[in-house]
This record gives structure tokens, C-alpha cells and sequence, in this order.
């Protein structure tokens, strides 16, 4: 029958989304305080910055991009807000004569900044025609150069209450974290789905040529791509500052290769023109709560990061055999 | 004859033109990931022996986790 239900196909499209649920529920069942209010508080909090980052690297990813210096963009804007965002009256103040500015303000001057980041990476990527892995991966290194001169290797602190509160107070129930990655959710489905943007994202994903043929601005399109990403990865960054309460150059390391994880689990393809919101979501969900369980069950994080390699292996093998599968 | 022969040759020659700015333009074009086309380049793989290697890593996961929470109880 044309309708009836492929056992297999399910099975194979959500295999590591089915493997996750069952640790969940096995963890639940094993363990106290996992299936509690606080518990998924933590777990929203958690996700929240890496959703936001796993949005601004879809674009990367969807266009067959990628970016790697996400996770070095969002240690740099961690460390700007907190040299922005210090108390006045403490005493190891970065600027000590700057003002004492809105945290709404220093979060916009944050993102113009690292926007200028992606968008040198998307003229670098777009214009001169460097590979996004080499472009990207030398933007890693000089943003990681740039943030040890700015801080002089120190770790920051002392920031101001209004800054702390962004990340642990809630309207009600809801974090203040959940509501922007809410946000930043909406508008990246809005977006992807509902403008010319999207459409012409998607279509220099699925063949390049054929959209630079059919009047789309590829190189227009790709620098907005990626000085979008460098938005969100500010937006990321001074949120993951603002949960921890400090930051330093060791902030945001390794992130970039979470998001990238988290979004081929989510279904964005590898080979480019694939990638919806909800998958993005899912894939950082999963590997958020992937941790959550190992963390319950006590086990040692070596074994969770062999974990962790192993789902993304699995999740690459799964959209190479949907590639293969549509061959 | 002769005139047959040079048109026939022109042909040729607007031919290889034309072939050679195709290759430019691709080449142009194609500033993607420095793992662009990375399925195209791979061997012939069967679904059959993906789906091997996929359920060997999915048991492999099982394993890595069953033996980090045995390990945690102190049971190895």
C-alpha cells in the first residue's frame, strides 16, 4: 500500500533520535530527580546557547559551507560583553573608564562587531573563493589571538547584576535563556521558510551554478549568511558569559564542532540544501540530553565523549545513506 | 569541398571555445567546502554495507554506554 508505514525508513531516519529516547527513559527510570521541573530547567538553559549557535552555523552548513570558529567567536563575545558589562565599582575593571552602559546596548555593539567577523568570513568565502573549512579555520585562530590580546589571558568577572540576571532570572516559569532561543528559533524558521533569503540560501545549497544562473546574488547571499552567524554567535557568547558569570579565552572552545554535530543529527545534509529549524533543535537536544543521561548514570565524561563521536558518525552515515538512497 | 572542410573546422574550434568557458565558469563557481561534492567522491558504497556499518556503530554506542554505567557501579 502506497500510505502504510515503512518500519524501516522510520527506523533509519530516527534511529539516534529512538536510541537517545530509550537512555531517557532508562535514566528516568534508574535514577532520582531526572524527570523533575529543575532538571528540565537545566536542560532548557543548556540548550538555549547552543540552539541560537546551531542556527547561525545552519546557514554555513545549508549553503555547503561550514564555519569553525564559532565556538572561538563565541568566547570573543563573551569576553567583549564582560569587558563591557563589568560592575563600576570593581576593582579589576577591564575599562576602567568606560560608562556604565545598558546591557541592550553593549549586546548590540557585541553583535555589530562579531557580525564584522562573519562578514569578512563571507567576503573571504564568497569573493576570493577560499574552501569555508580553510577560511573559517584561520578566522578561528586569529579571533583566538585576538581575544588573548584583548584580555591579556585573564579570566574576567565582577560583572553587573542586570547582566547576571539575563541569564538566571525567568518570566514566570520560563528562563529569560528559553525566551531568546524561542525567539532566535522563530525568527530562523520565519526566515528560512517565508523570504527570498531562504529560498536563495536553499537553492545555492542544492546547486550553486544553477542559482547563480537563475539571477540569485550568490556572493550577496553568503556574506549575509555568514554575518548572520556571526550575529548569533555574539548573541551566543554573551548569554554563555552571562550563565557563567565570567568569561575567558578558554570560553566557547569546541563549540563550533557541537553545533555542526547537533546539526547533522538534526537533518541538515553535508552536501548541502537540506536543513530545517526542528532538526536543528532536535539535534542540539539530543546531544544536551545524551550528556544529561551519562551525567545521571555517573558515568565518566571519557566515555561520554566516545558517545558523543559515535552519534555523529552515526548521523553522517544516516544522511549519506539518504544521498545514496535518492541516487 | 574546401569550404565544407572550414566551416566543419570553425565548428570545431567555436566548440572547444565554448567547452573551455563552461570549465572557467564551474571553476569560478565552485568556491564551496574544501569537502564540496565529498559523497560524489567516494567509492561505490552499497546501502547494504552502510547499513552494516551503521548498526555497528549503533552497537557500539549501546556498548559504550552500558560499559561506562557498569563501570560507574564498580561492577568491572
Amino acid at each position: 500500500m502506497a500510505n502504510s508505514f515503512n518500519v524501516k525508513k522510520f527506523l533509519s531516519n530516527n534511529a539516534i533520535i529512538i536510541l537517545i529516547v530509550l537512555l531517557a527513559i532508562l535514566t528516568g527510570a534508574t535514577t532520582q530527580n531526572f524527570f523533575t521541573i529543575t532538571n528540565f530547567k537545566n536542560l532548557v538553559v543548556n540548550v538555549s546557547p547552543r540552539f541560537i549557535i546551531a542556527c547561525g552555523v545552519s546557514g554555513c552548513l545549508i549553503t555547503k559551507g561550514t564555519d569553525l570558529s564559532a565556538g572561538r567567536a563565541v568566547g570573543l563575545a563573551a569576553c567583549l560583553a564582560a569587558m563591557l558589562l563589568q560592575s563600576v565599582d570593581y576593582s579589576a575593571r577591564m575599562l576602567p573608564w568606560m560608562p556604565d552602559i545598558p546591557w541592550p546596548v553593549a549586546l548590540i555593539i557585541v553583535m555589530v562587531i562579531m557580525g564584522c567577523f562573519g562578514g569578512v568570513n563571507g567576503v573571504v568565502i564568497s569573493v576570493l573563493k577560499v574552501p569555508p573549512f580553510i577560511a573559517t579555520l584561520g578566522m578561528q585562530t586569529i579571533i583566538y589571538g585576538l581575544c588573548s590580546l584583548i584580555t591579556n589571558n585573564q579570566p574576567m568577572g565582577g560583572y553587573k547584576t542586570s547582566y547576571l540576571t539575563v541569564a538566571s532570572g525567568s518570566l514566570g516559569p520560563i528562563p529569560y535563556l528559553m525566551i531568546f532561543a524561542v525567539v532566535i528559533g522563530a525568527y530562523f524558521w520565519f526566515l528560512y521558510n517565508k523570504t527570498r533569503h531562504g529560498k536563495y540560501m536553499y537553492a545555492i545549497g542544492g546547486n550553486e551554478n544553477a542559482a547563480q544562473v537563475a539571477g540569485v546574488n550568490v556572493r550577496g547571499s553568503l556574506i549575509r549568511i555568514y554575518i548572520l552567524a556571526g550575529c548569533m554567535y555574539a548573541l551566543a557568547g554573551f548569554l554563555v558569559g552571562a550563565k557563567a558569570g565570567g568569561a575567558s579565552t578558554a570560553t566557547g572552545n569546541g563549540y563550533e564542532l557541537e553545533a555542526i554535530a547537533a546539526c547533522t543529527i538534526g537533518g541538515v545534509s553535508a552536501n548541502g540544501g537540506v536543513g530545517r529549524v526542528g532538526g536543528i533543535l532536535i539535534g542540539v537536544l539530543v546531544f544536551e540530553i545524551l550528556k544529561i543521561c551519562l551525567q545521571f548514570l555517573g558515568v565518566d565524561p571519557a566515555y561520554t565523549y566516545i558517545a558523543q563521536g559515535l552519534v555523529i558518525v552515526i548521523a553522517v552515515a544516516l544522511d549519506l545513506r539518504k544521498y545514496l538512497q535518492k541516487k | 569541398m574546401k569550404g565544407i572542410d572550414d566551416m566543419a573546422e570553425e565548428q570545431r574550434r567555436d566548440q572547444e571555445m565554448e567547452h573551455a568557458d563552461t570549465e572557467k565558469v564551474e571553476k569560478k563557481s565552485s568556491g564551496g567546502s574544501a569537502f564540496e561534492g565529498i559523497y560524489e567522491q567516494l567509492p561505490n558504497i552499497s546501502i547494504r554495507s552502510l547499513d552494516k556499518f551503521i548498526l555497528f556503530c549503533v552497537i557500539a554506542l549501546v556498548a559504550v554506554i552500558v560499559f561506562g554505567v557498569l563501570k560507574a557501579n564498580h561492577i568491572f
